[in-house]
């Protein structure tokens, strides 16, 4: 697959705040991918070079392989969801997307298919500025898909949305990625959202990019590996356990250890652990690994300590 | 993008049909001043000193959709939907440009010249050259306000800013380009005389016609040359100088919307 957008070495500065650092990540075409951070990280700020609306002081940036800054024509593959989705007040939702579609070289008819797409045809002749925040995002999508653009980059597309209508637009997105083979880039701080639909995903934090690739390349990079053991001896099996060095932490819960264990390291747990309960005599009922959630992946790869235990 | 400009900025044009009534209004009930050259009234058709009223209604209008309209955009992020779209970043501006001023000034134009052609036909067209001269003059000043009120929304991308900037400049220059004038006569200091006319070449009209063309010596004018008294030629030179420092600023500010601005 070919990379739809890759930047290398990003940086951008804001007199004396340095809001990008070192951005490098790579979208490929087909792809939903993440931009995944708390807020403050740099996610906007990546997502407006990546649309030349602030232009890098450092690094490369490629947006199907050209430079974004000063290059318009590279907008007619590409739809756009802003953080916060602003047009004009006082016109009419499909009067002005129908004039943004005549504008892009699109019929008419098309402002009224992806407003009905977006759920907004009983909306769509109020002024955008009467839209509720949800309505306006959901406008925003519309507005996106207006000339069936190759690339969409949304920045936080599912704020202002109350749980189902975020679901709505995660459907929509998977729905157009599969049937239309559109690309995505969606920033979010929401991960349980993002991990729905994302193949591959960048953590920002504080400017940089802490992990990058396939989600569950990330998974296995960055989990520590964790199973849950059940035993008739749970005290003495733990103790034998906890005697592997690459053992981080073991928790006795009734007939239940809990065992934390170096990252890659499942396979020889999984070994090691029937052979000593043998060796203690202790039976041994059941086996199994806890997978990593997303939450807990970016806890890791930022370095953000997790809940107490 | 133009009719979209259009609709945001005469959506509800209430203070565009109120300025054309009242504008219509001093026009039409205006009559031409008995006992002058008929040059010079030609010459201060248009209205002489800082700005007209007539003018200066239009120019608050532009000025207004200026900052609101461009600078409202920047401020409140419909700039960047716009920066958006396929569209060359200097073709946005020159529709937004089109839409705030290019729809007064040719609505403000057209009302002028149908009310002179209406009610004085005979001397519309024997003056026509003074009065394209006088109209070019007294446009000089607001157009290089309209020019400074662009830059400091390009520049501050911001709404409030450069309407308060360009009213206070209006102010400015009616309280203190006729006394500079007055003081830069009587100390014979060429330099600021030279920096009053170029900041509103009407004024340099103005002295010359008064010289040239000559008011009744009863109104106090003084026929002939005095110190400080432009030639047509000079008056002309002030006129393309001060047309040329608003061209510059008008191009700063493009280029900067065009190549160098973040939003």
């Amino acid at each position: 697959m070919s990379a739809v957008i890759e930047t290398q070495g990003l940086s951008k500065q804001f007199s004396r705040f340095s809001a990008l650092k070192d951005i490098s990540f790579r979208v490929q075409a087909g792809a939903i991918t993440g931009l995944i951070g708390p807020n403050g990280a740099g996610k906007t700020t990546t997502i407006k070079v990546l649309l030349g609306l602030l232009r890098p002081d450092s690094g490369l940036v490629r947006v199907f392989g050209e430079s974004p800054w000063n290059n318009p024509s590279i907008m007619r593959r590409i739809g756009v969801v802003q953080e916060k989705p602003t047009f004009p007040k006082n016109m009419k939702a499909r009067n002005y997307l129908e004039r943004i579609a005549r504008m892009r070289g699109f019929p008419e008819r098309n402002a009224t298919q992806v407003l009905e797409a977006e759920g907004l045809s009983s909306a769509a002749d109020r002024d955008i500025g009467k839209f509720s925040a949800g309505m306006t995002q959901r406008f925003a999508l519309a507005h996106a898909l207006i000339h069936n653009p190759e690339l969409v980059i949304a920045d936080e597309p599912t704020s202002n949305l109350d749980p189902r209508a975020r679901g709505d637009v995660l459907n929509s997105i998977t729905r157009l990625n599969k049937e239309k083979g559109i690309t995505f880039l969606i920033s979010s701080h929401l991960l349980q959202e993002l991990s729905r639909v994302c193949d591959t995903a960048a953590i920002i934090t504080e400017g940089r990019v802490a992990a990058c690739g396939n989600l569950q390349d990330l998974y296995e990079a960055f989990r520590s590996t964790a199973a849950r053991v059940t035993t008739n001896k749970p005290p003495a099996l733990a103790e034998k356990i906890r005697s592997l060095n690459y053992v981080t932490k073991v928790g006795v819960s009734g007939e239940n250890l809990l065992v934390e264990a170096a990252p890659g390291t499942t396979a020889r747990l999984f070994r090691d652990v029937p052979q000593m309960a043998d060796d203690i005599g202790a039976e041994l009922y059941g086996i199994e690994s806890k997978s990593a959630s997303l939450e807990e992946l970016f806890r890791r790869a930022t370095n953000v300590p997790g809940p107490p235990d | 993008m133009l009719s979209i400009f259009l609709r945001q900025d005469y959506h509800f044009p209430l203070l565009e049909i109120f300025a054309f009534l009242f504008l219509a209004g001093i026009l039409l009930t205006s009559t031409l001043p008995a006992g002058y050259d008929e040059t010079y009234i030609a010459s201060s058709y248009f209205g002489f000193g800082a700005i007209s009223l007539p003018i200066l209604v239009f120019m608050i209008l532009v000025w207004k959709n200026i900052s609101l309209g461009l600078g409202g955009d920047l401020e409140k992020g419909v700039m960047q939907t716009f920066l958006t779209y396929p569209l060359k970043r200097l073709r946005i501006l020159g529709a937004r440009l089109l839409s705030s001023v290019g729809v007064a000034l040719a609505v403000l134009t057209l009302a002028e010249l149908v009310v002179l052609l209406a009610t004085m036909p005979g001397f519309a067209v024997r003056q026509a050259p003074t009065l394209a001269l006088s109209y070019l003059a007294a446009l000089a000043l607001p157009t290089l306000i309209t020019a400074v009120v662009l830059a400091v929304c390009v520049f501050a991308k911001s709404s409030g800013l450069p309407l308060v900037v360009g009213l206070a400049f209006y102010f400015a220059a009616g309280l203190f380009l006729q006394f500079f004038v007055g003081y830069a006569v009587q100390t014979e200091n060429s330099a600021l005389l030279g920096a009053t006319y170029l900041l509103n070449p009407a004024v340099a009209f103005q002295e010359y016609y008064s010289h040239f063309s000559c008011g009744p010596p009863s109104q106090g004018f003084v026929c002939g040359v005095t110190w400080g008294t432009p030639g047509l030629g000079a008056a002309a030179t002030y006129l393309i100088g001060s047309y040329l420092i608003s061209t510059f600023l008008l191009l700063v500010s493009a280029l900067w919307f065009a190549r160098r601005l973040e939003v």
